[in-house]
């Protein structure tokens, strides 16, 4: 079509135009038709909201824009609920790394059809053509040794083919069957993480694998995003604010968290804060993004962090308590902290060490569960006082598990003495622990104590904060080790600090005076964000105990914008109650099968055999040097899980004529006789390895695989990089077999979008569809939103929804299984959990043993269907409540089958059902909680309910328009418009006890590995590995190299596991992995920006290009997380492969402190305690790649 | 018979479809594609040769380009009146049409081999790139071997009476071929080449010739244009 | 005077978080195609730092901007008749390797390879297919990345300001097109393919008459127009007008999760464009940019924008324009680059933290632990730096501007903290008033506050009544005589008309009076 005119064109110039500005500026008559060209490309035919299922906390609401059928960009969503006239608002929510997800939809790197490595088709087809029975091919696969260690040697090579959808679902049934069959359920696993980020995708696998009594593992703490000090002090897995919540903090330290690269859509609360008056401190030891925001930066050395927070702890205990009273502070401690409790001091020589707690039974009174209740001095009557809200009251049916500081014999309010300093009747010398680099340093110092009558005779007495006081070197007059002033160098004043972190003491006495003036004039609006900088840590629990005790002294936690936001990891499932019956099928089977990520790799990737950091200079009086002798013990006393459980096939346990009682009391037998074995104790023997290996929305193997190197050699058997040598620390509970096992696993499954390294590394992958093209739902701790993910587009190509995969899956499986196996009793052997009676264990501790009913031929008609049990109870936290309501509601909303069971055949059906049965988004449900809580408690708390209770939240409504989630007592916040979610706020406000040993926030810790550590009082212990190889291992290069704290924070480019590929992404930084290191360090050794460069280890090698920079400390790298081996990664000079991941140089660490169970608020749960696996305090040599 | 043919198809039929090729060509394109009219230029892709290349391409080109206006549409008797004798015109055109000419023809194998040397250029070249400069080295080879070579040592060739009256019998619409009767075979195979360069001009980036901005001169620096209007709302 | 609006933006660099949300969302929805796949409208830079195009503030290299010649303004690149002359080869173009050579990766091999080694997918050049290495990107020195060497080359540091881990210091720059009023690439194009929007000032290359010559590129001393390589035209940010004509914030300020983006109209004069853009000093050239934004509230400037056609809801916009409000109330905002004469109209407000130069003990003194904020004159980022670069030099707006900042948190906190503290106002001369609007704007900063854009006048523009059922039927538009247009040549018959309309209003009030 003709758009211009010839003659038009040049008489124009001739024609008069209009001229101005001094003959400047003319008005050209040319037109301006052509400016359609860029609205064109502005229209589009639709807009969808959804979100991404991604582990980086944002749960942003997204609009995907699609033109012409084609999903062509993605927005923020502007359209949250206000948060009132006096706060930013969350729009817009999203960060460049989610902007740019469109690219994965139709990139090259997009899995489009399912594929399986060339070998093992071959061998497959093969098979099957032979045996003609799908189970019979697979197990002549996998016994026979070169077959088998011929395909798994070629994991991560490459050779993928295409497969038909129905070849590949026969294959991993057949897989599935023969492993239980022959090996049983138990050495099956699932890997998926963050529930949260898609709560059905995430439901789709360990609901089917939890059907057929599979493992699923948890994540949160092998991340190492588990805050272990939570748990310690709170009895919370993680609770934090909001981030609107920020906003209103008037003196905020971020400490070890870079919330402007991390938490890029909050970051915004910290900078308007800022124009509200609050002052914002950053300790990192590096320039990070949220330096940029800060007033005052302080730059401690990596891992001593703890050192600056116990010297702050030290000025506040001075000024704050001891030289002053702040009656704001003292109220507070008093009520919600176990400061006032008594604590029974032990004779050991010429002095006294802390012990247990003093308790009821102690007193010899005749209470229900008298050895779970706490005392205090009463001072109203100066006399012991067992007050209301211990553990012991919460599984009593006393009523009385409150902080109402009244007498649970009398009921007479209590006054409990803080300090028995002049109610003493003595002073005893304590003995307290530091450590510095060579182990335990002793302190003696003088504590008043009281010395009463207990049923076992005299015992000596002192509170808490007494102990903390002397510990933290506070004199107030008493004799003993204690430092005369700040400038002392002893532990823990702000000299002291100096000489360990480098910081001037006149700035720790400034801020920490600054930070509690601040919570004293404006009651607790002091905060700290917190993340995994720090978190990461092998001792990262003592670090926050620290920070938490701090924040607990000046009366913040519980109270908007004060206390400790900890966010690493997007653990917030807010409908957590109905979630976790639906993803663990416990409508149908209870109890699942749950296994703690970080022992599961520490033992069967045989991480365990390169062990060389030894307990003994970890502790004060350790009984073990290895670590997995720990993990052993806790398995046995039914502290942690452990699967596979036996050396016995737990299906084939069962015999016919026997009671499911009796079947439990026969493996306790077994077990006692050595009959049976714990697989922990021998995990390298064949029988007991773990031989299937499903992962679905996870990259397992390179974002979160610490030990990435040693998971390759000895899970998938293929070619690695181990430098490390073994056997330097040698186990005593567990048989280290002298065969090394290598390839334990006979099926790696990933299901994925994208091919990460995971995907590489598989036998088999399948193809997923994106959150652009599904239904789920997300939510976060920052923010109180709930989001939906709709389907912009069909899952293209041949992906399928995960909810769709393993529906079909369950299908075909179904009908092989019910042929081969038929209905089942499967024994199964649980800890003993959190939030259960079972965390008053204590003396006699052991596992539990239950025999559940499994019949193979109906797992596909359970997974797509809601069982009953659901009626009868549903709850999370120790809260629970009949669901039978809500249950056949949902009937009529989603359909029902012929016996009435809810219909959850499609992905948005189950989404429906997470909302329809959930206290966060089902008002009626919400009410029944808080009735149900009030029978614990005593409490009136329904009325946190009124005005909820006829909501319900239904799926369209959150694609209509975000919805906050409704208050329920599975949450301590108090959520509202005005009012933005601060946790323990129900705590504070409502007097709802922690769920812990006191009931209140836990600054001593007396259990007794805890004091065997010497980490019963938060102290200081410095970072634990000490050379990049161990001792006897020699050093493999020479030459011009450094050796440096090698860190792993969040890349600003990815963040967890679905990122560092992204075309666009990449073209924003370097283009590749990178690692960052100091301008002077890099020209000692030779290194000039963008230099390739090796870092190496005992534990692998990685390759990168070189990032030198004036904004990192000298002797530290840091190369971002989850950076993939799969993009631009060079060969290293010296193994001459292909550079690994950034885990390659890590190993997992374990604390056997989080191994302790079965004890209030340390008992395991999953994701909820154990341990963490840290990777922070790895050492690196780095030096530059020749070519 | 059949050299007859071929002379009026040569020179009294094809000059005309090559005529209305390149005029409705033109008008074609300008009308249809105002989006692909541009002077295609990939200096920001690699300078490195451009700026001798296509500085010695242009000009040399353009004082080329005079110097055949001159020569063909200026008759002998103006350039005599003028006090020019034929000798001196010759001359003065070999000199400095062989020197523009080399400049251009140099430029052009510069661009040529950067177009096919360098990876950026070359990838990012269509087909037409590369014929127009195919064509140009084409022309110019047969022009300079003309100016160069046949004038100098083989004989000095009068095309202002030959080509420049067939020219002018053209332009006035008489055609007339007998002109070219006894033009060497290099001088026609020039003039036919020059029939495909102007055959494919409008098709190409060579079009970019006609927007040479000499209005710029005359514009005001800073432009401001109003949102266009239909007479319907100017009439309302 | 000539009263114009020119839709304007405000970004906050105090509260940038470097994030590139902007970039991407801009580079999706715009420049996500081969040709431009290089070119990032808008793109985020780290400072100290060289930018992108590399080293772009260097106009000895680039010949950007205009330049005073004996009190005259002209372009650096030099006259409209050595254009014509230089027209066949432009040496102060920059190249593709000042900014980038894009690049993606071999992905299909990590599924493909049949190699029996592991697949690794390589880097390789989206203009040509081969293999590189990458040693230059987009924004390469991200987050100080490659600094002290590169930084050290930011045009803005003066020697004193030492580059050293215990004085770190930076922050983040996003840029877009200026839309400047005296835009040097618009006098720069031979082809008058460029040009300012009468409504709303935006400036755009008219891709049906942009030729390729690229005089724009190097003009513009922003390096804020790109080649397109596919196309051969130049192309650049046309600050979203799809958007901002329905009233919608351009994509880069909407997806802004930091909240820094603000965008309001400003009333300016255009008939006075030339003489602030030609004052000799400068450093009064701020000033004199500000000199020539009308107060949309003076009866003066109400009754020459009405002449103008401008509508009683862009008058009211303008009133209630952010833009306004941090650039001429209380002067907080500076254009980039004064100095390069072609009065932007996209202002930054300085960074204000990282507010302390102390580290781990370098103390500023004794103060009281109330004194929680520190004196401007101890930032960590020096003020010089800043003058450099929003200022052209002058440190006075530079202080003052950050000393009002300051003064906004110290007033602030005593209001949380019960006590009003007056002295940090008067001392800046704000009242409570502007204190509490200025908090208001900076933090809480809701949508509609943020964003004040009113929508096009498209009634004026084409015949609405028939286009509703025409709209988008673009291939049958000419077969509807309604809708021809007519362009200028019936413009000047409705400006005529307008006129016309206009005086006779104005004789017939005066009428009555």
């Amino acid at each position: 079509m003709p758009k211009a005119n010839f003659l038009k064109e040049v008489f124009r110039h001739f024609l008069p135009s209009e001229r101005f500005n001094g003959n400047w500026s003319e008005v050209d008559n040319a037109d301006r038709s052509w400016e359609e060209l860029y609205r064109h490309r502005w229209q589009y035919d639709k807009m969808v909201r959804t979100t991404h299922g991604v582990n980086c906390t944002g749960s942003c609401s997204w609009r995907v824009y699609v033109k012409d059928g084609i999903i062509v960009w993605e927005h923020q969503a502007v359209d949250y609920p206000t948060n009132g006239p006096g706060m930013p608002e969350y729009e817009p929510r999203g960060c460049p790394r989610g902007a740019s997800f469109s690219w994965y939809i139709y990139s090259p790197l997009r899995i489009k059809h399912p594929y399986v490595r060339t070998e093992l088709l071959r061998l497959w087809r093969d098979a099957l053509g032979r045996t003609g029975d799908p189970v019979e091919a697979w197990a002549r696969i996998v016994e026979d040794a070169e077959s088998s260690a011929g395909y798994k040697s070629k994991r991560g090579m490459g050779g993928f083919v295409r497969i038909s959808w129905d070849e590949v679902l026969q294959m991993i049934s057949a897989a599935l069957t023969y492993t239980i069959k022959k090996y049983g359920p138990d050495r099956i696993f699932g890997f998926t993480p963050i529930p949260a980020m898609p709560m059905v995708s995430f439901s789709a696998g360990s609901r089917f694998l939890e059907l057929l009594g599979g493992v699923m593992l948890s994540f949160y703490d092998w991340y190492a995003d588990l805050p272990t000090a939570s748990p310690q002090v709170w009895g919370e897995q993680t609770d934090v604010h909001e981030s609107a919540d920020w906003y209103n903090s008037m003196y905020t330290i971020v400490w070890g968290s870079n919330v402007a690269m991390t938490r890029t859509p909050d970051a915004h609360f910290l900078a308007e804060a800022r124009y509200r008056g609050s002052k914002l401190v950053v300790i990192t030891s590096d320039y990070t993004d949220v330096t940029k925001f800060a007033d005052l930066w302080v730059s401690p050395r990596p891992g001593t962090d703890a050192a600056l927070a116990l010297s702050m702890l030290h000025v506040i205990l001075k000024e704050f308590y001891a030289e002053r009273r702040v009656d704001y502070f003292v109220n507070y401690v008093k009520k919600h902290t176990d400061l006032p409790f008594l604590v029974k001091l032990e004779k050991r020589g010429d002095v006294y060490v802390p012990s247990r707690f003093l308790r009821a039974s102690d007193l010899g009174l005749d209470v229900p569960n008298a050895g779970w209740k706490t005392t205090v001095l009463d001072m109203n009557s100066g006399a012991i006082s067992v007050p209301n809200g211990s553990i012991g009251f919460r599984w009593s049916g006393e009523r009385r598990w409150n902080l109402k500081l009244e007498d649970s014999v009398t009921g007479k309010a209590v006054d409990p003495a803080l300090t028995l300093l002049g109610a003493h009747d003595g002073v005893a010398m304590v003995e307290f622990y530091t450590f510095d680099g060579n182990g335990t340093r002793r302190m003696i110092r003088g504590v008043p104590v009281k010395t009463i009558n207990t049923r076992s005779g005299p015992s000596v007495v002192a509170t808490v904060f007494d102990l903390l006081m002397a510990h933290m070197g506070v004199s107030r007059g008493l004799p003993g080790d204690y430092p005369s002033s700040y400038d002392d160098p002893r532990p823990f004043t702000p000299a002291w600090q100096e000489g360990i972190t480098g910081v001037d003491k006149h700035v720790v006495i400034r801020i920490a005076r600054e930070f509690a003036m601040n919570a004293e004039s404006t009651h607790g609006r002091s905060m700290v964000i917190i993340g995994a900088g720090v978190n990461h840590w092998y001792n990262s629990d003592l670090l926050y105990r620290a920070i938490i005790t701090m924040l607990m002294l000046l009366g913040t936690v519980g109270v908007n914008g004060g206390g400790l936001g900890h966010y690493v990891g997007q653990e917030k499932i807010r409908p957590l109650d109905s979630w976790s019956q639906i993803a663990f099928a416990q409508d149908w089977v209870r109890p699942p099968r749950l296994q703690n990520g970080t022992s599961w790799v520490y033992v069967h990737s045989d991480q365990y055999r390169y062990e060389d950091v030894g307990m003994s200079r970890m502790g004060v009086n350790v009984s073990h040097e290895h670590p997995v002798d720990y993990n052993v013990i806790a398995v046995k006393k039914g502290w942690l899980p452990f699967y596979p459980q036996f050396n016995a096939n737990p299906i084939s346990l069962y015999r016919d004529g026997t009671t499911k009682v009796d079947v439990a009391r026969q493996v306790e037998e077994k077990l006692a006789t050595g009959d049976l074995k714990l697989s922990i104790e021998d995990p390298d023997s064949p029988e007991n390895f773990p031989r299937i290996l499903l992962m679905w929305r996870a990259n397992f193997l390179a974002s979160s695989g610490k030990g990435h190197e040693y998971i390759l050699k000895h899970l998938l058997g293929t070619d690695n990089s181990v430098l490390a040598n073994e056997g330097i620390l040698k186990p005593r509970e567990l048989t280290q077999r002298d065969k090394v096992p290598i390839g334990k696993l006979d099926l790696v499954v990933t299901i994925d979008f994208r091919m990460s390294t995971s995907a590489l590394y598989s036998d088999i992958v399948l193809p997923a569809a994106t959150w652009y093209e599904k239904y789920d739902l997300s939510t976060t701790d920052l923010h109180p939103f709930i989001h939906p993910f709709n389907p912009a587009i069909a899952p293209p190509w041949e992906a399928k929804t995960d909810w769709d995969i393993f529906k079909e899956l369950a299908r075909v499986f179904s009908s092989m299984a019910c042929k081969h196996l038929g209905k089942v009793r499967d024994v199964l052997l649980t800890p003993q959990l959190h939030d259960t009676p079972g965390e008053l264990s204590g003396e006699s501790p052991k596992p539990k043993v239950t025999v559940v009913e499994r019949d193979y031929c109906e797992v596909y008609h359970m997974m797509t269907t809601l069982g009953p049990l659901i009626k009868d109870s549903i709850g999370t936290k120790g809260i629970n409540w009949r669901g039978e309501d809500e249950y056949l509601e949902l009937a009529k909303l989603n359909g029902a089958d012929e016996h009435s069971h809810p219909l959850i055949t499609s992905d948005k059906q189950v989404a429906e059902a997470i909302l329809h049965l959930s206290s966060t988004t089902n008002g009626n449900a919400s009410y029944k909680a808080y009735e149900a809580l009030e029978r614990i408690t005593g409490l009136k708390l329904t009325q946190l309910a009124d005005g909820q209770r006829d909501i319900v939240i239904h799926f369209d409504d959150l694609t209509a328009q975000p919805r906050r989630v409704l208050r329920s007592p599975i949450w301590s916040g108090l959520e509202s418009e005005g009012k933005p979610y601060t946790p323990f706020a129900l705590n504070v406000e409502y007097l709802v006890p922690w769920r812990t040993l006191t009931g209140r926030q836990q600054v001593y810790i007396d259990h007794e590995w805890f004091r065997e550590f010497g980490e019963h009082l938060p102290t200081y212990k410095p970072p634990v590995v000490k050379s990049p190889f161990a001792q006897g291992e020699d050093i493999p290069v020479s030459g011009k190299y450094l050796v440096a704290r090698y860190l792993t924070p969040h890349g600003k480019w990815q963040i967890h596991s679905t990122y560092m590929d992204n075309q666009i992404m990449l073209t924003l930084f370097r283009g590749g992995p990178v690692v960052w290191i100091n301008y002077e360090d890099a020209r000692e050794i030779g290194i000039k920006d963008n230099d390739w460069v090796e870092v190496i280890n005992r534990n692998g090698v990685v390759v990168a290009r070189a990032v030198v920079s004036i904004r990192v400390p000298r002797g530290t790298v840091i190369m971002y997380h989850a950076q993939e081996r799969t993009v631009y990664v060079g060969n290293s000079e010296l193994t001459g492969k292909v550079g690994g991941t950034h885990n390659s140089v890590t190993r997992v660490m374990v604390k056997p402190l989080h191994m302790v169970g079965g004890y209030a608020q340390l008992s395991w749960s999953s994701n909820y305690y154990g341990p963490i696996g840290t990777q922070r305090d790895t050492l690196v040599i780095v030096r530059r790649r020749s070519k | 018979m059949m050299m007859d043919a071929l002379g009026d198809v040569l020179w009294a039929f094809l000059p005309y479809i090559t005529i209305a090729v390149f005029i409705l060509g033109h008008v074609y394109k300008y009308a249809t594609d105002q989006y692909g009219w541009s002077s295609k230029s990939s200096e920001i892709l690699d300078r490195r040769w451009l700026g001798v290349g296509s500085q010695l391409f242009h000009w040399g080109l353009l004082i080329v380009f005079l110097g055949h206006i001159i020569g063909l549409l200026v008759p002998p008797s103006i350039t005599l009146a003028m006090g020019i004798t034929d000798e001196e015109y010759h001359r003065i055109a070999i000199i400095l049409g062989g020197a523009s000419g080399l400049a251009a023809y140099v430029g052009v194998w510069i661009l040529l081999l950067r177009r096919s040397l360098i990876n950026r250029v070359r990838a990012t070249s269509d087909a037409s790139d590369f014929l127009v400069l195919a064509l140009l080295v084409v022309v110019m080879s047969l022009g300079l071997y003309n100016t160069l070579y046949y004038d100098i040592f083989i004989h000095p060739f009068d095309y202002r009476t030959t080509i420049g009256a067939w020219v002018m019998s053209v332009l006035t619409l008489h055609a007339n071929p007998n002109y070219m009767t006894n033009v060497p075979i290099s001088f026609q195979l020039h003039i036919v080449s020059t029939y495909a360069l102007f055959l494919v001009w409008p098709f190409t980036r060579l079009v970019h010739m006609w927007s040479y901005p000499i209005f710029y001169l005359k514009r005001a620096w800073i432009l401001y244009r109003g949102q266009e209007t239909s007479e319907v709302v100017a009439n309302a | 005077m000539k009263v114009l609006a020119n839709v304007s933006m405000v970004i906050n660099l105090d509260k940038c978080v470097g994030c590139n949300a902007c970039s991407i969302t801009c580079k999706n929805t715009w420049t996500n195609r081969p040709g431009v796949e290089y070119a990032w409208f808008n793109n985020v830079e780290t400072r100290p730092g060289i930018g992108y195009p590399k080293k772009w503030e260097d106009q000895v290299k680039y010949k950007g901007g205009w330049v005073l010649d004996h009190g005259k303004l002209k372009l650096r690149i030099d006259g409209k008749i050595s254009r014509l002359f230089r027209i066949f080869y432009n040496p102060y173009l920059p190249e593709l390797d000042d900014y980038y050579e894009p690049w993606t990766y071999d992905y299909a091999k990590l599924i493909e390879d049949e190699s029996g080694k592991q697949p690794v997918a390589e880097p390789k050049s989206l203009l040509d297919g081969r293999r590189i290495d990458l040693n230059w990107g987009p924004n390469w020195n991200d987050d100080l990345a490659g600094s002290p060497e590169v930084a050290s080359m930011d045009p803005n540091l003066e020697k004193e300001i030492k580059l050293e881990f215990e004085r770190t210091f930076m922050f983040y720059l996003p840029r877009i097109c200026n839309h400047c009023l005296n835009p040097s690439c618009v006098a720069a194009c031979p082809s008058g393919a460029i040009y300012k929007r009468m409504e709303d000032g935006i400036v755009l290359i008219d891709q049906e008459r942009c030729r390729g010559w690229r005089f724009c590129v190097s003009a513009c001393p922003y390096k804020k127009i790109y080649f397109n390589w596919r196309t051969y035209k130049s192309e650049k940010c046309t600050f979203c007008y799809p958007r901002i004509e329905n009233g919608l914030p351009t994509v880069c300020s909407e997806t802004c999760v930091g909240r820094i983006r603000y965008i309001g109209i400003l009333l300016y004069d255009a008939d006075s464009v030339l003489r602030a853009a030609s004052v000799p000093d400068q450093k009064r050239l701020v000033e004199s940019q500000l000199s020539i934004i009308m107060d949309p509230n003076d009866p003066e400037v109400i009754k020459s924008a009405k002449e103008n056609s401008i509508a009683d809801d862009w008058l009211d916009a303008a009133k209630k324009s952010p833009v306004y409000k941090f650039l001429v109330k209380w002067k907080i905002a500076f254009p980039l680059h004064p100095e390069y004469r072609t009065l932007p109209m996209v202002f930054y407000i300085p960074p204000l933290s990282p507010v302390l130069k102390l580290f781990n003990g370098v103390d500023e003194g004794n103060l009281s632990p109330e004194d929680v904020f520190p004196k401007i004159d101890n930032l960590r980022i020096p003020i010089k730096y800043l003058a450099n670069m929003f200022t052209a030099g002058n440190e006075e707006l530079i202080r003052d501007a950050l000393k009002r900042l300051m003064a906004i948190r110290i007033y602030m906190r005593s209001l949380e903290l019960g006590s009003p503290n007056k002295d940090a106002l008067k001392e800046v001369g704000l009242t409570e008033n502007d204190a509490l609007e200025m908090y208001k704007l900076l933090s809480i900063a809701k949508y509609e506050d943020r964003f004040v854009i009113p929508k096009s006048h498209k009634e004026n523009a084409m015949n609405a009544y028939v286009e509703r059922g025409m709209c988008g039927y673009d291939e049958f538009k000419d077969a509807v005589p309604e809708l021809k247009r007519f362009s200028k040549m019936s413009l000047r018959i409705k400006d005529k008309n307008t006129k016309n309309y206009q005086l006779q209003q104005k004789e017939g009030v005066e009428f009555k009076d």
